[in-house]
C-alpha cells in the first residue's frame, strides 16, 4: 500500500495492515519451520491458496458493503443460487455463455432486491440480507430439490477452465499455478486500485463514513448503497462461476456458513460495521491469516474440526483489539 | 380546557392501541386462515398428531425466539443462539454418557456454563463497545467450531430413560417441550409485562443517553439480556438432545434466523424499544402452521425457507411503514398548529 | 431555597459560564432568558446535575450540594422538563411518571392500578385530564410536556427547571400549562422557566434574570421591568465584534425562490438573492430557517417550490442536482451531518469534487487534492497538527473552516451557511466572516442562518426574520441601521 492512500482511510488502517503482514509472515514462518516438509511443500501451499479463491471472493464482497456502512449475509446463498442456476441450464443445453450471464443476472437481482429494500425502504441491511439468505437458499433448494446437478453436455473448456493450471518449471520442479487463482488476484488487484483511485468508486467512503454528510456533499447515497450490493453480487457471481467449474456442479448447498468467514475476514482486514473503512489488501490478508491457521491446525496435528472456532476467535480477538486500542487512543 | 385535551388524548391512546391490536389480530387470523385452508383442502390437519408435530416443529426455536425477544428489546440481536442450543445438547450428552453423572447435574451444569457463554456475550457487548452481531457471530462460529471438535463431528447417544422424558415425555397428555414453552412464555410474559427490572429493557431500547440518565444501569441489564437468552436456548438444545435421543453439533443450524424472523413477525421492532412476548409467541406459531402447511399440501417443503424469508422481510417492511405513518401523523400536527398560527395573526393584523 | 454562588462552567477550553450567582425562591416562577447560546441550558443542567460544574457553590435548602448523576438531583428534589422529551414512546404515561421509583411489590412487580392512581390524581391535582394508560408515543408534545411535569411533582420536586416548555405548544396548550404552573406556585414549588416568548415571562414569572455571553447580567422582579428593557438586557452592546464591511456593491438577483413549503416546517417561502449580497435569516431555534433552506437541495423531501437560477428554471431535485447548478448548503451540524470526521482534510476538501482531481487516466490524483488542500490550509489559516490529521482531531475552529473550505471547493454560485461560526473561538470567527465578505464581494450569493443575532446584523446586507416556518419581515440592513431589538420583535411572539 503505498503512502497516498492512507489519506484516503484512517491512517490507523495502513498500520493494521503492516500489523496483519507481520502476523501473517509470523504464522507462516512459525509452521515453516515447524512443519518444513508437509507445509512448505508446494501441493499444501497450492491447496491453500486454492482453498481461499472463493473466499477471497466473497470477502471482497463483503467489504464493498461494508464500507457503505452495510451488510450481506445472503453472499453465500446467493452463490448456491447463481451456481445452481448456471448448472441447470447447461445441464438442459444451454450453453456457457448465455448461462453464465443467466447466472449474473440471478446474482445482480438479488443485489438489486438488497440495494433497493436498504436504500429506499430503510430497512436495515442485516435483516434484508438475513431474509435474502433464506429466499435464495430456499429457492436454491426448491430447483434442484438439494440434488448434485451436473452438466455433461456444457462445453468442454468451461469444466477445464476452473482447474487449469499453468506449469511453471523452476528448477528440476515443476509448479502448477492455479489459473483461477491468478484470475481472482488480478481482479482483486485491480478492483483495490479502482476502489481507492477512481471518485465513482472513492465516494462509496463518504457514504458509508457519514451518510447525512455525504448527501448535502451532493453524492446521491441511494445509488451509491444499490450500487455496491450490485457489485458484492457481482463478486458473487464470479465465485460461483469458478467454483462451479472447478466442481464441474451446481448445488444448492455451495457457501453455507461462507457468509460468516467472510465477515470474519473483512473486519480482521480493518473493515467496521459502523461504516467507511475497509481495504482490500487488508481483507485479502484477513482471508490468508484465516487459511494459513486452518492450515495450521491440520499441519500440526490439530483437530482439523478446530479451524471453524478459530475464525471466531480470531474474530473476537480482532475487535478486542480494536476496542483496547481506542480506548487507550481516547477515541 | 380540560375536554379538549382528554378527548384528543382518548382518541389517540386507542388509535395507538388499535395499531397493535390490529397487528396482533391479523397475524391472528391469518395463522387461522392458513390453518383452516390446509384443513379444508387436504384434511388432517386439525387432528392432535398433527398438532402435535406442527407443535414441536418450532418448539425449540420458539424456546429461542423469547430469549430474542428481550435482547431485541433491549436494541440488541443475539445470533449465537443456534450454536449455544446446540452446544448445550452435546454438553449434556458428554456429561451423562461419557462423564456418567446424573441428570440432574448434568443438566445443571450444562445450564450454567449456557448463562455462563450468554454473561460472556454481554460482557464483551458492553466492554468492546462493539455491535452485538458481531460479537454473537463471533460467538457463533467458535462454539460451532467447538461443537463439531468435541464430537468430531458424530452424534453422542445412548440417553437414560429419565433424561428422555425431557423430549418426548408427557405432562397432562402435552410433550414437555411444548409444556416448557407454555409456561416459560407465560412466565416471561407476565415479568416483561410487569416487573419492574424487565421493563428498564423498553427504556434502553427507546435509547441509551436516556436511559442512563434516568439512573437505569444499562451494562448490568445487557449483561443479564444475553444470560437470559444463552440459558433458554441451553435449555431448549438439553430437550432437544432428549427429543432426538441424540446430541449432534448440526443440530439447530440456522435456528437464530428462525427466531429472530419470529420475533419480527410477532410485531417487535428490531431497532429495539418495543415488542411483546404475546407477539412473538404468535409470531411462533405463525411460523410453525406455514411450515405444517407445506408439509401437508405436499408442496416441496424446499419452499419452506423461500417462505420464511419472504415473511422476515414483510413483516420488517411493515413495521417500516407503521414508524414512517406515525412520523407523518406527528408531521400533520406540527402543520396544523402552523396553520393555526399563521391564520390567527393574520386575524390580527386585519 | 436555590443558591448559586460563583458558578463557573467551560468545555473545551471555552468558558460558557462566569463566575455565575443566581438564586431561586420558595412559590416563585423565576424566568431565565437569554440569547441562545447565553448559558441558560449549561447552566440549568448544572443545577439538575446533569453537567458538572468546574467551580462555585450550589446551594440548595441551606446544603451544600454536589450532584454527580441527574438521580441525586431528583432524589434531593430538583427535577428538570427537558426541551426535548426524555420520555419512553411505547410505554404508558403512568409508567413514565413512575419511571425509576415505580410502585411495585416486594418482588419488583408494578401494581399498575397504583401508578395508573398515582398519575390520574396529580393529573387531577393538575387540572388536566391525561389518560394514565395510554402510551406516551400517542400524546401530542404539549401533553407531553404535562406528563414530565407530572413526573417531576411524582417525585415531590420542590424546584422545577422547565426548559422551553412552551416552543412546541398551542395557545390552548400553554394556557393549560400556565394554569399548572400557577398551581404549582401556589404549594410553594420553584420554579425556573426558560422561554424566549417574552410576553408569555410577563405573564406567568415572579422575577427574571438575564443571561448574556455566559454571564448573569441582572435579575429583576417582574413589576420592575418592561419588554423593551428585557430586549436591552439581553442584546447588549456588543461594541467589541468586529465584522467586514457592508456590501460595497449589489448585482442582479442570482437566485429565486417562490413558495417553499416543507410538510410541518416551512410555510410558501419565497425570496431573491442578489449576487455579491450576504442575506441573513434571523429567528429562534425552531423557527423553521434550517428546515427552509435543506428544502431548498431538497436534503428533506419539501412540498413545493420553484427556482430561478440566474433567470432560468432549475429544478434543485436532491443535493447533487443544488450542488450541480452551483447552489450549496453547509450544515449547522458539522458533526453529524457536514464533515467525514473519521477523514483528514483533502478526503474533507474533495468530497463534492472528487471528479475534479483526476490525472490523464481518469484515476484520482491524491496529490493534486493535497495540494489543494494545503491552499486552503494557507487562505482560512487552518491549524492542524499534520497533514494527515483526521477531522475528529481539529478544534471546533478548524474542523468549522474545514467545513467551509469544503463547501467552496466546487465554487458556488449560491452559498447557503447555516450556523457558520458555532461553538467556534473568536478567531476563527472574524476569519471565517471576513472569509464570507470576501466571497459575496466575488459576486457569490450568500445566505447565512444564524441564531447569533450580533452575526445575523453585522454580517448581513438584508434580513429574513422567520417565526413559525415563515418570514415574518424583511429588513434591509445595508446601512446597518437594523438592530437586535428589531429582530427580536419578529423573532418572538408577542
Amino acid at each position: 500500500m503505498n503512502s497516498s492512500e492512507t489519506s484516503m482511510v484512517h491512517r490507523f488502517v495502513s498500520t493494521r495492515e503492516a500489523l496483519l503482514l507481520l502476523i501473517n509472515v509470523a504464522i507462516f514462518a512459525f509452521l515453516a519451520i515447524m512443519r518444513p516438509e508437509a507445509f512448505a511443500s508446494w501441493t499444501n501451499l497450492k491447496a491453500v491458496l486454492s482453498l481461499m479463491t472463493y473466499d477471497l471472493l466473497l470477502a471482497m464482497a463483503m467489504t464493498v458493503v461494508l464500507i457503505v456502512r452495510g451488510i450481506d449475509l445472503s453472499v453465500g446463498s446467493v452463490l448456491a443460487l447463481t451456481s445452481v442456476t448456471m448448472a441447470l441450464l447447461m445441464r438442459d443445453g444451454v450453453p456457457v455463455i448465455p448461462a453464465v450471464f443467466a447466472g449474473l443476472a440471478v446474482a445482480l437481482a438479488c443485489g438489486l432486491i438488497n440495494g433497493l429494500l436498504i436504500a429506499k425502504a430503510g430497512i436495515l441491511p442485516f435483516l434484508v440480507t438475513l431474509g435474502m439468505m433464506s429466499v435464495a437458499r430456499g429457492l436454491a433448494t426448491v430447483l434442484t430439490t438439494g440434488q448434485y446437478i451436473s452438466f455433461p453436455r456444457a462445453e468442454r473448456w468451461f469444466t477445464q477452465f476452473g482447474r487449469f493450471e499453468f506449469r511453471l518449471q523452476i528448477g528440476d520442479s515443476f509448479y502448477g499455478i492455479p489459473l483461477p487463482l491468478l484470475i481472482v488476484l488480478a481482479v482483486i488487484l485491480l478492483f483495490g486500485l479502482l476502489l481507492n483511485n477512481l471518485p465513482l468508486l472513492s465516494r462509496l467512503f463518504y457514504v458509508g463514513e457519514s451518510p447525512e454528510a455525504a448527501k448535502l456533499s451532493g453524492i446521491r447515497v441511494d445509488r451509491h448503497l444499490i450500487a455496491s450490493y450490485l457489485i458484492a453480487a457481482a463478486f458473487v457471481w464470479f465465485a460461483a462461476v469458478l467454483m462451479t467449474s472447478a466442481t464441474r456442479i451446481g448445488y444448492a448447498n455451495y457457501g453455507i456458513g461462507a457468509e460468516l468467514r467472510a465477515l470474519a475476514a473483512a473486519i480482521v482486514g480493518g473493515a467496521s460495521i459502523s461504516g467507511g473503512s475497509g481495504s482490500i489488501v487488508g481483507t485479502f490478508l484477513g482471508v490468508l491469516m484465516l487459511a494459513l491457521i486452518g492450515n495450521g491446525f491440520i499441519l500440526m496435528n490439530g483437530n482439523p474440526n478446530w479451524q471453524q472456532a478459530t475464525v471466531g476467535i480470531v474474530l473476537i480477538a480482532a475487535v478486542a483489539f480494536d476496542a483496547v486500542r481506542r480506548y487507550r487512543t481516547g477515541w | 380546557m380540560p375536554p379538549i385535551i382528554d378527548r384528543q388524548s382518548r382518541a389517540q391512546r386507542s388509535a395507538g392501541q388499535k395499531t397493535a391490536l390490529v397487528q396482533y389480530i391479523g397475524l391472528f387470523a391469518i395463522t387461522l386462515a392458513i390453518l383452516l385452508g390446509t384443513q379444508l383442502f387436504f384434511g388432517n390437519v386439525l387432528t392432535a398428531a398433527n398438532l402435535e408435530v406442527l407443535a414441536m416443529n418450532l418448539v425449540f426455536e420458539g424456546i429461542m425466539a423469547l430469549g430474542m425477544t428481550f435482547v431485541v428489546i433491549s436494541g440488541g440481536i443475539d445470533l449465537s443462539v443456534a450454536s449455544v442450543f446446540a452446544f448445550a445438547e452435546i454438553l449434556v450428552a458428554k456429561l451423562m454418557v461419557e462423564a456418567g453423572l446424573p441428570v440432574p447435574a448434568a443438566i445443571v451444569i450444562t445450564l450454567v456454563t449456557c448463562t455462563g457463554i450468554g454473561a460472556l456475550n454481554g460482557f464483551m457487548i458492553v466492554a468492546f463497545r462493539v455491535h452485538p452481531i458481531i460479537i454473537t457471530m463471533g460467538t457463533l462460529l467458535t462454539l460451532r467450531g467447538v461443537n463439531l471438535a468435541i464430537t468430531d463431528g458424530r452424534s453422542i447417544s445412548g440417553f437414560s430413560e429419565g433424561f428422555v422424558f425431557l423430549g418426548s415425555g408427557k405432562v397432562l397428555g402435552i410433550n414437555f417441550p411444548i409444556v416448557f414453552f407454555i409456561v416459560t412464555a407465560l412466565v416471561l410474559g407476565v415479568l416483561l409485562a410487569n416487573h419492574r427490572f424487565f421493563r428498564q429493557l423498553y427504556v434502553i431500547g427507546g435509547g441509551e443517553r436516556p436511559a442512563r440518565l434516568s439512573g437505569i444501569n444499562v451494562n448490568r441489564v445487557k449483561i443479564i439480556i444475553y444470560m437470559l437468552s444463552a440459558t433458554l436456548a441451553g435449555a431448549a438444545g438439553i430437550m432437544a438432545a432428549a427429543r432426538y435421543g441424540a446430541a449432534h453439533w448440526g443440530h439447530g443450524n440456522l435456528a437464530e434466523l428462525k427466531a429472530i424472523a419470529a420475533v419480527a413477525v410477532g410485531g417487535a421492532n428490531i431497532n429495539g424499544g418495543s415488542g411483546t412476548i404475546g407477539g412473538t409467541v404468535l409470531g411462533v406459531i405463525f411460523l410453525a402452521v406455514v411450515h405444517n402447511a407445506f408439509v401437508t399440501s405436499a408442496v416441496n417443503t424446499f419452499w419452506y425457507d423461500v417462505v420464511s424469508g419472504v415473511m422476515l422481510l414483510v413483516a420488517v417492511l411493515l413495521s417500516r411503514l407503521t414508524q414512517r405513518r406515525n412520523l407523518f401523523a406527528q408531521l400533520r400536527i406540527r402543520q396544523a398548529k402552523m396553520d393555526q398560527i399563521a391564520t390567527s395573526t393574520k386575524g390580527e393584523s386585519l | 431555597m436555590l443558591d448559586l454562588r460563583g458558578v463557573t462552567k467551560s468545555f473545551f477550553g471555552n468558558q460558557v459560564l462566569h463566575a455565575v450567582d443566581f438564586n431561586v425562591r420558595a412559590g416563585e416562577v423565576h424566568a431565565l432568558i437569554g440569547e441562545n447560546g447565553a448559558g441558560k441550558s449549561t447552566l440549568v443542567n448544572i443545577i439538575a446535575g446533569i453537567l458538572k460544574r468546574d467551580g462555585g457553590d450550589i446551594m440548595f435548602d441551606g446544603k451544600l450540594v454536589d450532584f454527580g448523576h441527574p438521580l441525586e438531583a431528583m432524589t434531593a428534589g430538583i427535577s428538570m422538563v427537558h426541551q426535548e422529551l426524555s420520555l419512553v414512546p411505547n410505554i404508558s404515561v403512568a409508567e413514565n411518571i413512575y419511571l425509576r421509583h415505580e410502585k411495585s411489590n416486594t418482588l419488583g412487580f408494578n401494581d399498575w392500578r397504583a401508578m395508573r392512581r398515582g398519575a390520574a390524581e396529580i393529573f387531577e391535582r393538575m387540572g388536566v385530564d391525561i389518560d394514565p394508560a395510554a402510551p406516551v408515543g400517542s400524546l401530542s408534545v404539549g401533553m407531553q410536556q404535562l406528563v414530565e411535569v407530572a413526573k417531576a411533582i411524582s417525585l415531590n420536586a420542590r424546584l422545577i427547571i422547565m426548559d422551553e416548555p412552551t416552543s412546541s405548544l398551542s395557545e390552548k396548550e400553554i394556557a393549560e400549562l400556565f394554569v399548572v404552573v400557577r398551581d404549582l406556585k401556589a404549594r410553594g414549588i420553584g420554579i425556573i422557566f426558560i422561554s424566549h416568548k417574552l410576553s408569555e415571562l410577563f405573564e406567568i414569572s415572579d422575577r427574571l434574570t438575564v443571561f448574556r455571553d455566559g454571564q448573569h447580567i441582572a435579575t429583576k422582579d417582574i413589576a420592575e421591568i418592561t419588554t423593551e428593557d428585557v430586549i436591552q438586557m439581553m442584546v447588549g452592546r456588543h461594541l467589541g465584534d468586529l465584522f467586514p464591511p457592508k456590501a460595497s456593491q449589489i448585482g442582479d438577483v442570482v437566485f429565486e425562490c417562490t413558495n417553499v413549503s416543507r410538510f410541518g416546517y416551512v410555510r410558501d417561502l419565497t425570496f431573491n438573492l442578489r449576487r455579491g449580497e450576504i442575506l441573513g435569516l434571523a429567528g429562534l431555534v425552531g423557527s423553521g430557517r434550517t428546515e427552509a433552506m435543506r428544502a431548498i437541495v431538497n436534503a428533506d423531501r419539501r412540498l413545493s417550490g420553484r427556482f430561478k437560477l440566474n433567470d432560468s428554471e432549475v429544478s434543485l431535485s436532491d443535493p447533487f442536482e443544488a450542488m450541480r447548478r452551483g447552489i450549496v448548503y453547509v450544515s449547522e451540524d458539522r458533526k453529524q451531518s457536514g464533515l467525514f470526521l473519521g477523514y483528514d482534510i483533502s478526503a474533507n476538501i474533495g468530497a463534492s469534487t472528487l471528479q475534479h482531481y483526476r490525472n490523464r487516466f481518469g484515476m484520482l490524483s491524491r496529490a493534486a487534492l493535497r495540494n489543494k488542500a494545503r491552499t486552503y490550509v494557507d487562505t482560512m489559516s487552518i491549524r492542524l497538527p499534520n497533514v494527515l490529521a483526521r477531522t475528529i482531531d481539529l478544534s471546533g475552529g478548524n474542523q468549522q473552516k474545514v467545513l467551509l473550505a469544503k463547501a467552496l471547493d466546487p465554487q458556488p454560485t449560491v452559498l447557503i451557511v447555516d450556523e457558520p461560526t458555532r461553538g467556534v473561538d473568536v478567531g476563527a470567527k472574524s476569519l471565517i466572516h471576513a472569509r464570507l465578505r470576501e466571497l459575496a464581494e466575488s459576486g457569490v450569493g450568500v445566505v447565512i442562518v444564524s441564531s447569533e443575532m450580533p452575526e445575523v446584523i453585522g454580517m448581513s446586507d438584508r434580513i429574513l426574520v422567520f417565526r413559525n416556518g415563515e418570514v415574518t419581515a424583511e429588513l434591509d440592513n445595508r446601512s446597518g441601521a437594523v438592530t437586535q431589538e428589531m429582530v427580536m420583535t419578529h423573532a418572538t411572539h408577542h
